[in-house]
């Protein structure tokens, strides 16, 4: 009674409240954080519908990945897609009455989340084998990739091996959602499942997942190349030469005056 | 994508001995950084970190955000030429990184090293001082990385971050430290700089027989040209080029004693000079009361001149529109309007590739102009391999503070992909629009054994025109 109290009640709160706060102060931190210089890369977008246009399409599709890496963008992409099919799939466990597109993305999802274990064991690999890539590695890049295996795996065999009484998992979710909380009986699969999403949220805010969101701030993308514009740097301060410098504008302003008056003379 | 030079296999330290010699102290007190490296450096370098972080959202985002996907990894020319890790863009930003984490995320305080969290210590900053200048801020990696992780943004926080505790490097504080007495990063001083033009004149006039000015600090000229000061030195053709230009076109011009220079290498050291020397350019334009001021070939000039002026040196609105500008635009409009005649068969003897800057090409998205100007002055122009030109150009190997003779193996190698690149094209002759890829590429083509001429877009134009 009280493992269940803690696995199914508490800590789901907890965890998302460290996501909630965690994600909301690190876009904070960012957002506060000003932006000096113009530094756009080529193409860079002239209006701001450009802007619109260019972080959506990063945001989808990954133009830079596809360029840098064929192979690497494929495997990226499908799993991002198949990780959004997923997670749209699973709002009929939150949503209640559930809305007919989400009842259509079902099967959609469903199909999606069986290949998510293939493309992150593709991940796993390439970061092993590409001598480069394993260099680079630490452990939280692998964290990321347990994680997130451990979840899709245990998810996939909810659904096909250890049938989970789903009636009961809304049940649960509907009551958390309204704070409240009701304890039901679940597999300790459902448990493993549900605990290891909320590692991952807990880890989420303090990791390189920040990379989801964190792209809309990044100021080689969103910067506009309207160069002719003034751009201005919040915290610049002026500058000043000192006495070893021989060449300074009061100098220079000496140097022309001189020159006009011999001209004249 | 393809690379002109096979990927590497990674060899751990292969370019750790490559490294600049350290700033002497006379060029530091000039350029206002302390003589030689602190008694108390790491605090200081420390409480910078904590100030770049709160003043650059690029590098705390970037550190953030990194995934390490490696898609950046094979990008770096510096990488492709060494095959040593620490090239790699990622690993590059990981030395930052892991300071970072260490003393700014709770990670990396609670769980350190496993979290790849590492304490600042004479080890670290050894290896910042070496891998932090094998960087030339060309941003190739920034362009293929799925955030737009640009890595010239940690290696110049970097930079700002070694130079407050009075770590530097010889070349890059030299260079500032010239432009604050002569006016120009060669040091060359004013009576040499009117000595030069006024030699270049009366070499035009002995070898085509005409009467072109190369005129210096004239209060009123409509045109203030800042060229790179080797134009005036080294590339002198380049420099014909222009004046040729601008007396077909009737435009009255001048270049100043007090800002000679576009090349801003206070971008690579740090803010406070890098705007002490963007200024000049505006200070030295309102002191002559010019309507225009045009940047010359140079490709880190034209990045902050086209990027940063305004931030940095306020408002040009003294100025005519448009602006920020550059020659090439001039150029190539009156070309358009077909104010020059022009005799393409004077440059029959070359065939013409044009190797994009890496500033230029990736900050400005300037890659036309150039190439309208070359296409009208010569009949033969081949492109090279679609992935090492425009953005995806490759550096030349020596931009950023990198042209410093003591890591000539680090120069050769950068630019061995450009090499190898213009050698498959059969180019005879490469143009570009950077004093700094005038430098060193001649080099380069030496030592890999590339039979190719290296020079500016002017130069071409300055054989095809007909002034008579």
């Amino acid at each position: 009674m009280m493992i269940s109290i803690l696995i199914f009640i508490l800590l789901p709160y907890l965890c998302l409240g460290i996501f909630l706060v965690g994600m909301g102060l690190r876009f904070w931190l960012w957002a506060r954080t000003p932006a000096p210089l113009r530094i756009v890369t080529t193409p860079a977008p002239k209006t701001r519908y450009g802007v619109i246009w260019r972080l959506v399409g990063d945001l989808l599709w990954f133009p830079n990945l596809f360029k840098a890496d064929k192979l690497l963008w494929a495997a990226g992409f499908l799993f991002h897609l198949s990780l959004w099919l997923v997670l749209v799939r699973h709002l009929r466990y939150f949503l209640l009455p559930v809305p007919g597109w989400v009842e259509e993305i079902q099967t959609l999802g469903l199909y999606a989340g069986y290949f998510i274990p293939l493309f992150l064991t593709f991940l796993l690999i390439r970061r092993l084998i590409l001598d480069r890539v394993l260099y680079i590695s630490i452990l939280g890049d692998y964290v990321a990739l347990f994680l997130l295996l451990v979840i899709t795996v245990s998810g996939i065999l909810l659904q096909v091996f250890f049938r989970t009484y789903v009636i009961d998992v809304k049940a649960l979710m509907i009551s958390l959602i309204h704070f409240q909380p009701k304890i039901y009986n679940f597999h300790w699969l459902f448990a493993l499942h549900l605990i290891s999403v909320m590692i991952l949220l807990t880890y989420f805010p303090f990791s390189k997942l920040l990379h989801a969101g964190g792209l809309l701030l990044s100021p080689t993308r969103y910067q506009r190349a309207k160069f002719e514009e003034r751009f201005v740097n919040p915290w610049d301060y002026p500058v000043a030469y000192n006495p070893e410098n021989l060449s300074t504008p009061e100098k220079y302003a000496q140097t022309l005056s001189g020159m006009a008056g011999g001209g004249e003379r | 994508m393809r690379t002109p030079v096979p990927v590497p296999e990674i060899r751990i330290g292969a370019s750790g001995h490559q490294h600049c010699h350290p700033a002497k102290a006379k060029d530091m007190v000039k350029i206002d950084l302390p003589a030689e490296r602190l008694e108390n450096w790491k605090d200081v370098m420390l409480k910078k970190m904590a100030e770049v972080l709160d003043n650059y959202r690029s590098v705390r985002l970037f550190l953030d955000i990194c995934v390490k996907c490696g898609a950046c990894a094979d990008k770096c020319q510096f990488f492709l030429g060494t095959g040593d890790p620490k090239n790699m863009p990622v690993a590059r930003a990981d030395l930052l990184r892991k300071v970072y984490k260490r003393y700014f995320t709770l990670g990396g305080k609670l769980w350190g090293r496993t979290n790849e969290a590492e304490e600042l210590n004479e080890a670290v900053l050894q290896e910042w001082f070496t891998y932090f200048y094998q960087c030339s801020e060309c941003r190739r990696c920034s362009i293929f990385c799925p955030y737009g992780i640009d890595t010239a943004e940690i290696t110049m926080a970097a930079r700002e971050i070694m130079a407050a505790a009075g770590v530097a490097t010889k070349y890059v504080t030299e260079v500032v430290a010239k432009v604050y007495d002569a006016g120009n990063n060669l040091g060359i001083w004013p009576a040499a700089w009117k000595y030069n033009c006024a030699f270049l004149e009366e070499d035009l006039k002995e070898t085509e027989g005409v009467d072109i000015k190369f005129p210096v600090d004239e209060v009123g000229a409509e045109v203030l040209l800042i060229p790179p000061s080797a134009d005036n030195f080294v590339n002198t053709d380049t420099m014909i080029g222009y004046a040729k230009m601008f007396h077909a076109a009737g435009i009255s011009w001048t270049t100043s004693t007090y800002c000679n220079e576009g090349g801003n290498f206070g971008l690579f050291l740090n803010y406070t000079n890098l705007k002490k020397t963007n200024n000049r350019i505006l200070e030295a334009a309102r002191q002559l009361r010019v309507k225009k001021i045009y940047w010359g070939e140079c490709g880190h000039a034209w990045r902050a001149g086209l990027a940063f002026t305004t931030t940095l040196s306020g408002a040009m609105d003294f100025l005519e529109i448009p602006y920020p500008a550059h020659i090439c635009d001039l150029t190539s409009e009156l070309i358009s309007k077909g104010a020059f005649k022009i005799d393409r068969s004077a440059n029959d003897e070359f065939l013409v590739t044009y190797h994009d800057p890496c500033n230029v090409a990736r900050a400005a998205g300037y890659v036309e102009p150039p190439r309208n100007i070359i296409k009208a002055v010569c009949n033969h122009f081949v492109e090279m391999h679609r992935d090492t030109i425009r953005e995806k150009t490759f550096c030349c190997g020596a931009g950023g503070g990198l042209l410093a003779d003591e890591i000539m193996e680090i120069r050769m190698a950068g630019g061995q992909p450009r090499a190898e690149a213009c050698r498959a094209t059969g180019a005879n002759y490469l143009a570009t629009i950077c004093a700094i890829c005038k430098a060193n590429l001649p080099e380069v083509m030496k030592h890999h054994r590339v039979t190719c001429e290296v020079g500016g877009v002017h130069d071409l134009l300055g054989r095809a025109l007909i002034l008579r």
